[in-house]
C-alpha cells in the first residue's frame, strides 16, 4: 500500500508537538503498566487490607449505632409538607422549636411529593433505609401496618396521652385493631361555597339542604357564563382527571347517592345502581360543562382561587393554600366552608382524610421518633402555628374546645363534621389497588357519558380479582 | 502473581481477578434484577408480604395473556412508540436538511433546536401538563385567542385527544435527538456526490431519493431504533400527563407495571408483565445491536 504523502512531509510545530505528545503518552503508559505488573503484591495486600477494614467497620459500625441511643442523635423525617411553598416556613420552624428544646436531636428531613409518599415508604421499608417518620393520611396505614414496617403506638404513648386526641383518627389509623398513627392533623374533607357566586345565580348564599339542592346550585353557577376576564365559570370545582386521589375523593359522592365500595361481609358492591348514579354525577357534571374535564387538585385549587367557580371540594389546608397560591390577602372573605349536603339516606358522610404520624419499625430511636410526634401533634404554639399559615386543624380535643384561634366558624364547622367523616373508604392494605379501579371506572363514565352499568361491571370484576388475590 | 519468589497467580489470572469488580457490577444491577424480575414473574408474590413468595407456575402469564387490558395497553405502547417516533424521524430529517442548507446560521440553530433534548422528563411532564391543562393551560388559551376553537379543549382527559397530546410531547422530546443525528450524517456526505447529481440535472427530490437517502438510511436506521427503545420505556411523560387516563386510553406497559406492583401490590404479577415487555424491547435491542455490527463490518 502506498504510503499518505502527507504523513512526514510536514515538520511544523503543531506536527512535532502531536508527535512528543504520542511519544510521552506511550511512555507514561508504559511506565505504568509495568509499575502495576510489579505492585501486584501491593495491590492484593492493599485489596486484603480494604476487606479486613469493611469487616470490622461492620462490626464496630453496628456498635456505634447501639451506643447513639443514648447520645445525640438524627431523626429522619420524611414529609410532604415541606415539598410545597405554602409548608415549608411552618415545617422548618417546627423542626427548630423541637430541636431548641431538644438540643440532643437533629431533625433531617426528607420532602417528597404527596403523590410518591406511600409507595416511597414502602419502598425504603422494604429496603431498609426508611426514615424514622412520616406522615401518612390514614387510608395509606393499612398497607404499611400490613406490610409489618410501622411501630405500634401504644409501645410509646400512654393512654391518658392517645385519649387527649380526637379518637377518629386513631382509630381511622389502626389495623387490626392495634394503633399505628399519632393523630397530626385532622381533615373533614368538605364543600368550599363561593357566596358571591351563589348570590349572582340567585341562591342563598352558604349551606346547601341536600344531593339534590346541589346539583341544582351546581347547574346553576355553571350557566352563569363567563367572568369579567372571558373565563369560564365553573359550578364545581371537581377532581376529575385519572388519579388515586381523584378516586378517594369520589367516595363521598358515592355515599351521598347510598353507595358503598364494601358490604359488610368485604365484599365487592360497584355493580350497583347507587354507584352508577354517582358516575352519572360525575359524567352530568363535567359534560354539562359545569365542571371541566381533566382538573387535577392544582387546577381545582386555582380555578377556585379564581373565584370562578361555584365549589370545590378540599380540607381545612385549602385555606393556606389559597392565600399563597393567589396572594390575595381578601381571599378568606370569598368563600365559605359548608357541611357536606344530605345524601339520599339523609346522611352527610364525607371523607376525614386526617394525617398522622408514624414511626417506623426499623427505626433505632424509636423513643425519640415518639418524642417527636408528640410534640409536633400536642405543642400549642405549634400547632397555633400550623393552623394560622396552613389551615392544618389540629387533632388535640383541648385546642379544639378551648383555643380562642380556633373557635372562627371555618374551624368549627370543621370540627362540627368530625363525627360525620370516616377515615378510610375500605380499610384494607389493597385500598390503593382499588383507588387504581375507581380512578379508571371515573374517567371512563366521563369519557363514554354513559354506559354506566357496564363500567360499573368491569369495575366490580377487577375488585373482585382484586380481593381474590 | 509472585510472592515471596513464588509465583502464585499467573497473568491471566491476575487479569480476571482485576475484572471481578466490573463483573461484580454488572451482575448486580443488571443480571440479579433481571433474573429475579423472571424468577418472581412465577411467583405470587404481594408487595404486602414480601418474605412470601410461594410459585405459581405460569398463571400470572396465562392470566395477563388472556387479559384485554392487557393487550389494549400493549397496543397504546406500539402505537405511541411507533407514530411518536414516525413523526420525528420526519420531523428530524426535515429540519436537517433545512439546518444543512442553512451553513452561516447552522450553529446557533442546532443549539436552540436541542433544547428540549437537554430537559429531564420529568420537567417536560409537569410543564406540557401544565401548558395543556383545560381551564388553566396556555396552550387553550392560545387557542382561543387566535380564534381557532371557542371552547377549552380537554387535552388531558379525551380519550382521542389525550392521545394526540401524549404523542406530541413525545415527538417534542425526541425531534431533537433525530435532527441532530441526521444532520451529523448529512455533514458526512460526500458533497461531490450531491454536486455531481446537481451536474446531471437531478432534482431535489431526486437528490433526495437517490443520493442523500440512501446514504443516510443506515443512521436514519439506527436513530429510530435508539428512539423506539427510549419510547417503548418511559414511563415518566406519560405517567406525569396522564397517569395512562381517561380510563386506559393512554396506559402503557411501563405504568401497567408500576400500577400493578405498587398499586395493586402484585409483584409477581408486575413481573410477568415486566417480562413481556423486557422481550418485546429485546427484539428492538436485538436489530439495533445487528445494524451495528453490519455498519462496523462494512466500515
Amino acid at each position: 500500500m502506498a504510503a499518505d504523502p502527507r504523513v512526514g512531509e510536514s515538520s511544523t510545530a503543531p506536527h512535532r508537538f502531536h508527535r512528543f505528545a504520542v511519544h510521552l503518552t506511550s511512555a507514561v503508559s508504559r511506565s505504568i503498566l509495568g509499575a502495576a505488573m510489579h505492585m501486584r503484591r501491593l495491590f492484593i495486600l492493599a485489596a486484603a487490607a480494604l476487606l479486613l477494614w469493611s469487616g470490622t467497620g461492620l462490626v464496630f459500625g453496628a456498635g456505634e449505632q447501639e451506643a447513639a441511643a443514648d447520645g445525640p442523635v438524627t431523626l429522619t423525617y420524611m414529609t410532604r409538607m415541606r415539598a410545597e411553598e405554602f409548608g415549608r416556613e411552618s415545617f422548618n420552624n417546627l423542626a427548630a422549636t423541637f430541636m431548641e428544646n431538644n438540643p440532643t436531636v437533629t431533625i433531617e428531613f426528607i420532602d417528597i411529593t404527596y403523590q410518591r409518599m406511600r409507595e416511597q415508604a414502602l419502598i425504603m421499608a422494604q429496603a431498609g433505609t426508611a426514615p424514622d417518620i412520616t406522615e401518612p393520611v390514614v387510608s395509606w396505614v393499612p398497607q404499611l401496618a400490613g406490610a409489618g414496617i410501622l411501630e405500634p403506638v401504644s409501645n410509646f404513648l400512654s393512654e391518658a396521652e392517645i385519649a387527649s386526641y380526637v379518637s377518629s383518627p386513631v382509630a381511622d389509623a389502626s389495623y387490626e385493631g392495634v394503633a399505628y398513627g399519632v393523630p397530626f392533623w385532622h381533615g373533614p374533607i368538605l364543600p368550599y361555597a363561593n357566596t358571591t357566586l351563589q348570590e349572582q345565580a340567585g341562591l342563598p348564599p352558604g349551606a346547601v339542604e341536600d344531593i339534590h339542592a346541589y346539583r341544582d346550585q351546581i347547574a346553576k353557577i355553571g350557566s352563569l357564563g363567563t367572568d369579567s376576564e372571558g373565563r369560564n365559570i365553573i359550578g364545581f370545582s371537581l377532581r376529575n382527571v385519572k388519579s388515586a386521589n381523584a378516586a378517594f375523593w369520589f367516595t363521598p359522592w358515592l355515599w351521598a347517592w347510598g353507595g358503598e365500595l364494601v358490604d359488610a361481609g368485604n365484599n365487592a358492591t360497584l355493580d350497583t345502581d347507587e354507584f352508577q348514579q354517582a358516575l352519572e354525577f360525575y359524567a352530568w357534571m363535567t359534560n354539562s360543562g359545569y365542571s371541566a374535564k381533566g382538573m387535577d387538585p392544582y387546577n381545582t385549587r386555582i380555578v377556585f382561587g379564581e373565584r370562578r367557580a361555584g365549589f370545590v371540594f378540599d380540607g381545612p389546608w385549602l385555606r393556606g393554600m389559597l392565600r399563597t397560591l393567589t396572594e390575595d390577602p381578601t381571599i378568606d372573605d370569598a368563600y365559605q366552608v359548608i357541611p357536606m349536603p344530605k345524601g339520599i339516606t339523609g346522611e352527610n358522610w364525607t371523607i376525614a382524610n386526617p394525617t398522622v404520624l408514624v414511626v417506623f419499625e426499623s427505626s433505632k430511636n424509636k423513643e425519640r421518633a415518639f418524642e417527636f410526634a408528640k410534640f409536633a401533634s400536642a405543642n400549642t404554639n405549634v400547632l397555633s402555628g400550623l393552623y394560622s399559615n396552613m389551615g392544618l386543624l389540629p387533632t388535640v380535643n383541648d385546642m379544639l374546645e378551648n383555643d380562642p384561634l380556633l373557635q372562627d366558624d371555618f374551624a368549627q364547622t370543621f370540627a362540627e363534621q368530625m363525627p360525620m367523616s370516616r377515615g378510610a373508604p375500605w380499610k384494607d392494605s389493597r385500598w390503593p389497588g382499588l383507588q387504581d379501579i375507581l380512578a379508571k371506572a371515573i374517567t371512563e363514565g366521563i369519557e363514554r357519558n354513559g354506559d354506566f352499568a357496564s363500567i360499573s361491571a368491569q369495575a366490580q370484576r377487577e375488585f373482585e380479582e382484586l380481593l381474590a388475590e | 502473581m509472585i510472592v515471596g519468589g513464588r509465583q502464585l497467580l499467573g497473568d491471566r489470572a491476575f487479569g480476571i481477578v482485576l475484572l471481578i469488580p466490573a463483573f461484580a457490577i454488572i451482575v448486580g444491577i443488571i443480571l440479579f434484577p433481571l433474573l429475579d424480575a423472571a424468577r418472581l414473574s412465577i411467583t405470587s408474590t404481594n408487595l404486602i408480604n414480601i418474605r412470601k413468595q410461594p410459585i405459581v407456575g405460569l398463571r400470572n402469564y396465562q392470566q395477563i395473556l388472556t387479559d384485554p387490558t392487557y393487550w389494549q395497553v400493549v397496543g397504546n405502547t406500539f402505537f405511541i412508540t411507533g407514530a411518536s417516533v414516525a413523526a420525528s424521524v420526519a420531523i428530524g430529517m426535515a429540519l436537517a436538511l433545512a439546518l444543512n442548507a442553512m451553513v452561516t446560521v447552522r450553529g446557533l440553530l442546532r443549539a436552540l433546536f436541542i433544547v428540549p433534548w437537554l430537559v429531564p422528563g420529568v420537567v417536560i411532564g409537569v410543564t406540557w401538563n401544565w401548558m395543556l391543562s383545560t381551564e388553566t393551560g396556555v396552550v387553550n388559551y392560545l387557542i382561543r385567542t387566535l380564534g381557532i376553537a371557542s371552547e377549552n379543549l380537554p387535552w388531558l382527559a379525551d380519550g382521542t385527544l389525550s392521545m394526540a397530546a401524549v404523542n406530541g410531547v413525545f415527538v417534542w422530546s425526541s425531534v431533537p435527538f433525530i435532527m441532530v443525528t441526521l444532520l451529523g450524517g448529512l455533514q458526512a456526505i460526500p458533497s461531490e456526490l450531491v454536486e455531481a447529481a446537481i451536474v446531471d440535472g437531478a432534482t431535489f427530490g431526486q437528490r433526495f431519493r437517490r443520493v442523500v437517502l440512501p446514504l443516510l438510511l443506515p443512521i436514519v436506521t439506527i436513530a429510530t431504533i435508539l428512539r423506539v427503545i427510549y419510547t417503548i420505556q418511559n414511563f415518566v411523560i406519560v405517567y406525569m400527563l396522564t397517569q395512562g387516563g381517561p380510563g386506559y386510553a393512554t396506559e402503557t406497559l411501563a405504568l401497567y407495571v408500576y400500577e400493578t406492583a405498587f398499586n395493586s401490590a402484585r409483584l409477581g404479577k408486575a413481573s410477568a408483565i415486566g417480562v413481556t415487555w423486557f422481550f418485546y424491547t429485546l427484539v428492538f435491542v436485538v436489530l439495533y445491536l445487528k445494524l451495528v455490527d453490519r455498519e462496523e463490518r462494512r466500515a
